[in-house]
């Protein structure tokens, strides 16, 4: 029996998937290349230089003015931080508990995961490289700001102490890596310039904070090298002209400035150095009080972010205690989202990878976290103002624009899928989805304010314990003609097969249940149905806001699971449908599930690598594009078993749609948007279609029967007036599966 | 201003036909399994109504009555939960296997006992039956001014003014008060409840009533005063016969639609 499906936080460990191949680690190389550019020269120049060195305060005096200034700047830089925090620490401590020793802990939890991710994804900017563009840029900015910043301790603490070790070729050495990576800073300011000039994305438009930390980074390149010209012209050039070979941009700068008089470039090398060094301090001060800031807050968010899997929500406990339900005020939020709020760094890389801003409809993450960071600024110090002199939290703030409703709207919030490809986007390790599945939470459960389709969504989970309002089928239809080729759960078989309301209730599921059933039984698994019995997992409504309902539908079901030997740590849950997959795998054992779950396409490729489902030959040469459901990869991380099965099919040649696994962009249909009335310029399936039909491709399959509805909604549209035979066919994995390796008087059944 | 609302807990009228069974030899609906019973759509729009009159006078009360078994209070729950403020139940085995004549009659005594309000709301049939005549003859019994199958209700001074949907369009209407409204599914989507009324919903207490309460004997409700006799009850069924209009072109298909139309003497 499988145990991929073992609950756990760790990525790999839980599904079968591989990774995806090694990236570079960023932070290697502003490590390593200046120590051996040191070592290289003073390897080659150990004879001809031993003498080389210079003067930390050359022609500089007052420079106590400097280490005066020093304690102010970080208590500058500290007071712009602690001033925010007060508006951190209006959250709540967790999700929704008291301050215990467990909250606290829960945000240590794991802590090789979290320390791990701070080193790859914070020092090392994992996710900023994805882009290459912008991955240069950065590791071009960060590198020089790391290289320039030891650069300048090193000087400073050779200075002060008794041995110099700045000295000879090794001073030499020094001189050419600090002028390299100054130019290296040059450069990645240019490009960072460069991006928002020429290709500003839709997503962001820079803002006064981008041309003044941009601006003053560019500044205090050019002024150091203005400087360090000076030096060389005034001191250097003339007397040991072989030292200035090995600052070669600060030579060419001491060219340039050789037709001034030594006395007056003297003059002009003190107030350089001034405006450098004041401006220096001044531009490292906004790190207090910018988004410069995320060279501190985005390693610690990327320590803070959650190591549960990313499609789990938190959930809501006594529920029936609570005094609000989800997220209203700032308030409700957690310390950590709001945290998360000043993280941000305004990139746009969620919004670019969002399904509902590509679509054109009224979703925008990047701009749901920054107007809530807006309005924590503006509305946030004012609750802290009103809880310093003792008034009410919300004293004088009646006037103020709602933050659900008025701040974020509504209908952004209905837009989304919850597919989290903003969060894997997120060089800085925001997490979208349970913000914006927490604001859902008081537009459904304590206002009441949704659109009709979700409400009557609700309505038929309250009444039918399905969602699929209008149904004409019953839970058992599927089974119509081949109910005794459907083994009943008898409690002692292996493996349960849950088939979800969607592969109930839809007549086009009902194909891939049938054909799930029919692989079951060619494989000789062990395997029964609860006939009739099922009822929703909660699913739905935990995705919609209603925790509540989540909560009542969960606990039916486990009593369900309870009665009939279900939850059991020896029973495995097999599901087709992903987003039962993930509620039972991530968010049951919160609800006391002890079951394992796998998911139908785990299941099949361990059948079809054991041999006990062989794909045959005999079929025709097919192309398929395979679609990534946001539930099984994306969030559960399960990429590789659905293509190894289509792999192993003979005849099949795989082909990728640009965006796929952890990029692949959603069908559209998550975070109950299945049920929804899509607004906006064009709907998120056809998008997703689009890129399948471009690949050539003569089926998409999927893993999900939600995508597979979705898919063929779109292709109705899409493919309008394409002749129907040669329209994108659209299968589960199942469906494919059963065609090549049932023989033909099972595959009824 | 103060409201009565009578609602009725029927059978989910969403379930599916496949789901959908009859006891022909006694003649009773079977529960669907796993479908449970819900406030009739109309009856949830006569509550909508009846809150809205509330909030646009600014003061009164919306109360509930139903009549039926245990699973009624489920439907007076529920109103209780969109915002009504107290629950009356009718409920006594002497109620059982009554008609339209018996519940009207017991809904206008319990309306009696607890006052005549301003406005008395039904919806305008309940979605099991389809009957649609209980609102009329409470009217009738308390020989109040009635309007029925209203699209939109508004106070006016001194009254009420209603609009009816009628065959060809709407007619509307001035009431006094008290009168009698019933409510029809063109009123609009009634409010789903915040969670925090349906937990205190859940919390209150719903009064319960019987015959004797109401001073009723029990020849004069249920099936001993039920005016209206059960012959059978089945579920008809339907014979369809698919043909398919074969062409090639979407104009032939047309035109083979057309002749078979005409063939069947429908065109
Ligand atoms: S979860 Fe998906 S749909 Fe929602 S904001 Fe993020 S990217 Fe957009
Ligand atoms: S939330 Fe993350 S991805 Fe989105 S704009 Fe901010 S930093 Fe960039
Ligand atoms: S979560 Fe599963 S059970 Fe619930 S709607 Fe989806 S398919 Fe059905």
């Amino acid at each position: 029996m499988t145990k991929s499906a073992v609950k756990s936080d760790s990525d790999k460990r839980r599904t079968g998937a591989t990774s995806t191949g090694k990236r570079v680690s960023a932070l290697a190389i502003p490590a390593w290349l200046p120590l051996g550019g040191i070592l290289l020269v003073s390897g080659a120049e150990t004879v001809r230089v031993t003498g080389a060195h210079r003067e930390l305060f050359f022609n500089i005096d007052h420079f106590w003015v400097l280490y005066m200034l020093l304690p102010f700047v970080i208590g500058i830089i500290l007071y712009g931080l602690v001033r925010r925090s007060r508006v951190w620490r209006l959250g709540q401590p967790i999700v929704s508990g008291q301050i215990t020793r467990e909250s606290l802990r829960s945000a240590f939890d794991d802590l090789p995961v979290r320390l791990g991710r701070l080193v790859k994804g914070g020092g090392g900017t994992e996710r900023v490289l994805r882009d290459p563009y912008s991955g240069v840029m950065h590791l071009c900015i960060m590198s020089s700001m790391i290289v320039l910043f030891l650069v300048t301790a090193l000087l400073a603490i050779d200075d002060y102490i008794p041995v110099e070790i700045l000295v000879g070729p090794r001073y030499l050495g020094y001189s050419l890596v600090a002028d390299i990576f100054g130019l290296v800073g040059i450069i990645g300011v240019a490009m960072a310039v460069a991006h928002r000039w020429v290709r500003p994305r839709t997503a962001w438009l820079p803002t006064w904070e981008d041309w003044l930390i941009l601006g003053g980074l560019g500044m205090l390149l050019i002024t150091g090298f203005i400087v360090e010209g000076l030096r060389i012209h005034t001191s250097e050039i003339d007397v040991n002209p072989e030292w200035s070979y090995w600052s070669p941009v600060g030579y060419v700068v001491a060219l340039m400035f050789s037709g001034v008089k030594i006395s007056a470039a003297l003059d002009i090398h003190t107030t350089f150095w001034w405006i450098h060094m004041i401006g220096a301090l001044s531009w490292i001060s906004l790190l207090g009080y910018s988004k410069l800031n995320h060279l501190v807050l985005a390693p610690a968010n990327a320590f803070l972010k959650r190591t549960s899997a990313p499609g789990k929500l938190d959930m809501i406990e006594n529920i029936e205690q609570q005094e609000h339900f989800g997220v209203s005020q700032l308030e409700h939020f957690s310390m950590k989202q709001l945290f998360e709020l000043d993280v941000c760094v305004r990139c746009g890389r969620c919004t670019d990878n969002c399904p509902a801003d590509i679509a054109g409809q009224p979703l925008s993450p990047m701009h749901i976290i920054q107007d809530l960071k807006s309005y924590a600024t503006a509305v946030g110090e004012r609750k802290v103002a009103n809880l310093v002199q003792g008034h009410d939290l919300n004293f004088g703030l009646d006037d103020e624009a709602p933050m659900v409703g008025g701040v974020v709207r509504d209908e952004s919030l209905w837009a989304c899928r919850t597919c989290g490809a903003c969060v894997e986007a997120c060089p800085v390790f925001i997490e979208h989805v349970p913000t914006i599945v927490d604001m859902r939470r008081s537009l459904v459960m304590e206002e009441a304010r949704m659109p009709d389709t979700v409400q009557g969504t609700l309505e038929t989970l309250e009444r039918q314990g399905h969602p699929w309002r209008g149904t004409p089928y019953t839970r058992d239809s599927w089974m119509e003609g081949i109910e005794d080729q459907v083994p009943e759960w008898t409690g002692e078989q292996d493996y349960l097969y849950f088939v979800g309301c969607t592969g109930a209730f839809v007549d086009r599921a009902q194909e891939i249940t049938r054909s799930v059933v029919s692989l079951l039984r060619e494989a000789d698994v062990s395997f029964g149905v609860i006939k009739g019995m099922e009822s929703c997992n909660g699913d739905p409504a935990r995705r919609l806001g209603h925790e509540y309902l989540y909560q009542i539908l969960a606990e039916g079901l486990i009593e369900l699971f309870n009665e009939t030997g279900v939850n059991d740590e020896q029973k495995t849950v097999i599901t087709h449908c992903p987003h039962c997959f993930n509620t039972f795998l991530n968010e049951y054992p919160d609800m006391g599930a002890k079951f394992q779950v796998i998911h139908h396409t785990q299941l099949l490729e361990q059948l079809v690598d054991a041999g006990r489902l062989v794909p045959r030959g005999d079929g025709p040469e097919q192309t398929i594009t395979y679609h990534d459901s946001c539930y099984l990869g994306r969030h559960n991380d399960i990429f590789e078993a659905p293509r190894r099965i289509l792999e192993q099919v003979p005849n099949v040649t795989l082909i990728e749609m640009p965006r796929n696994r952890e990029q692949g962009l959603c069908c559209g249909a998550g975070g109950g948007n299945m049920w929804m009335e899509e607004q906006g310029k064009s709907r998120v399936n056809e998008v997703r279609v689009e890129e399948a039909v471009a690949t050539g491709a003569e089926s998409a399959c999927t893993a999900c029967p939600f995508c597979v509805q979705m898919f063929d909604s779109g292709i109705g549209t899409v493919q309008l007036d394409v002749e129907d035979d040669d329209k994108l066919k659209v299968l589960d994995v199942a469906e494919l599966l059963q065609a090549a390796a049932v023989s033909e008087g099972q595959s009824d059944a | 201003m103060d409201v009565i609302v009578c609602v009725k807990q029927i059978p989910d009228p969403e379930t599916p036909a496949a789901a959908f069974k009859v006891d022909e030899q006694a003649m009773q609906v079977l529960p669907a399994q796993g479908i449970s019973p819900v406030i009739s759509p109309f009856d949830a729009q006569a509550v909508e109504a009846a809150l809205r009159i509330k909030d646009a006078s600014g003061e009164g009360s919306v109360n509930i009555i139903s009549l039926g078994p245990d699973s009624a209070r489920d439907a007076i729950k529920h109103s209780l939960a969109m915002g009504a403020d107290e629950g009356y139940h009718l409920k006594d085995d002497a109620f059982d296997g009554g008609d339209a004549w018996t519940t009207a009659l017991a809904l206008s005594k319990a309306i009696q006992h607890l006052g005549v309000p301003d406005v008395l709301i039904f919806g305008r049939q309940a979605a099991d039956w389809d009957q649609g005549t209980v609102g009329s003859i409470v009217a009738e019994l308390l020989d109040l001014p009635s309007a029925t199958v209203l699209r939109a209700v508004e106070l006016s001074d001194g009254g009420i003014t209603v609009s009816r949907v009628v065959a060809d369009g709407f007619e509307n209407i001035d009431l006094p008060t008290p009168c009698v409204l019933t409510i029809s599914n063109e009123f609009g989507d009634p409010r789903y409840p915040q969670l925090r009324q349906i937990m205190q919903a859940a919390r209150k207490q719903v009064t319960e009533l019987t015959a004797a309460d109401l001073g009723l004997d029990a020849s004069e409700v249920g099936s001993a005063g039920a005016r209206v006799q059960m012959h059978s009850l089945f579920q008809p069924t339907s014979d369809v016969e698919v043909e398919i209009i074969e062409g090639d072109t979407p104009e032939e298909k047309a035109a083979g639609l057309v002749n078979a139309l005409r063939e069947a003497k429908i065109l």
